[in-house]
């Protein structure tokens, strides 16, 4: 399934450098919703699960969790979706948060957008395991809590 | 919230704990009642507008339509003689493959209420350590509009 990309930088994906412990990401936070607090609202833990597998035709993120690598790509750039353009909010949380949570975070750069990357872990197929799923949802959460949010929802 | 049996009027010794306190910090002249109703009316508009939409919104898809319905049905059922009976929550999002999930938080941890399929609701409960500490299958009571245990 194609990874959603945004207009980030473009170029040769064997030249992407190994992602290092003090780097950032963001993940673009697609879906809309309704918040209580909208000046200040808590980033839906939801936000940090895989897209779920509904068929083989909508398979989810099978392949993880999609996020930026700060030092690849502008804020503003990583904000921006690629079909629309529209700027939406972001999570922005530090690499080393995500392996002391028990994750990883692995390059996925394409041709258009050399600062993809995935956290492998959260993924559309380990999900439909029950067990898998449960374990998931507690590395979401934590994620959630160590985020920042870098725009008004 | 206790989940009742209309029919019996049983109360059942189970409790979706997230939706029963009521927030401090209400406007004087505001029932903290009233708040929380009005943001279960907010809700219930995002929820129409999802209803009404006809087509995948912002590249997201949208709950579908018997989610919807059900989302709307146990947030109407939030709201009594003008008040609420509990607290809205702090965020709802669609959380693919056409579902909807509620979220609460407070000192005591993070709840999630995903409505999954026609007449199915999932409560997810984490502690404060992270942990999920319970999980309970929930089916919607239509003509009380309560959610109850499944099974």
């Amino acid at each position: 399934m194609p990874i959603p990309t945004n207009s980030g930088p473009a170029g040769n994906p064997a030249e992407v450098p190994p992602i290092s412990d003090d780097e950032l990401v963001y993940r673009r936070l697609l879906r809309a919703g309704w918040y209580r607090n909208q000046e200040n609202p808590k980033i839906p833990l939801k936000f940090f699960m895989p897209r779920p597998w509904v068929t083989v035709e909508k398979p989810g993120d099978v392949d993880g969790l999609s996020v930026n690598r700060a030092s690849l790509i502008s804020e503003f750039d990583a904000s921006k979706r690629s079909d629309t353009g529209e700027r939406l909010p972001m999570a922005r949380f530090a690499v080393a948060e995500v392996y002391r949570i028990g994750l990883t975070v692995r390059p996925a750069p394409s041709l258009d957008d050399l600062s993809h990357a995935v956290i492998p872990e959260l993924n559309s197929l380990d999900q439909r395991d029950s067990e898998k799923a449960t374990q998931m949802e507690e590395w979401a959460l934590a994620l959630r809590n160590c985020s920042v949010l870098i725009k008004s929802l | 919230m206790d989940i009742t049996t209309p029919a019996t009027g049983i109360t059942r010794d189970i409790t979706v704990p997230v939706i029963g306190a009521t927030r401090a910090g209400a406007i004087a002249w505001t029932s903290p009642e009233n708040i929380e109703s009005n943001l279960w009316k907010k809700l219930i508009d995002q929820l129409l507008a999802w209803r009404s939409a006809s087509e995948v919104e912002a590249g997201d898809e949208l709950p579908v339509r018997e989610i919807v319905d059900l989302a709307i049905d146990f947030a109407s059922a939030q709201i009594k003689d003008g008040d609420s009976v509990s607290c809205a929550p702090d965020s709802m999002v669609p959380s693919g493959a056409g579902r909807i999930a509620m979220e609460w938080n407070d000192e005591n941890g993070t709840r999630i209420l995903e409505f999954v399929q026609p007449g199915t609701a999932a409560l997810t409960t984490f502690g404060r350590d992270g942990r999920i500490s319970a999980k309970l299958a929930l089916k919607l009571d239509p003509a009380g509009r309560q959610l109850e245990r499944r099974g």
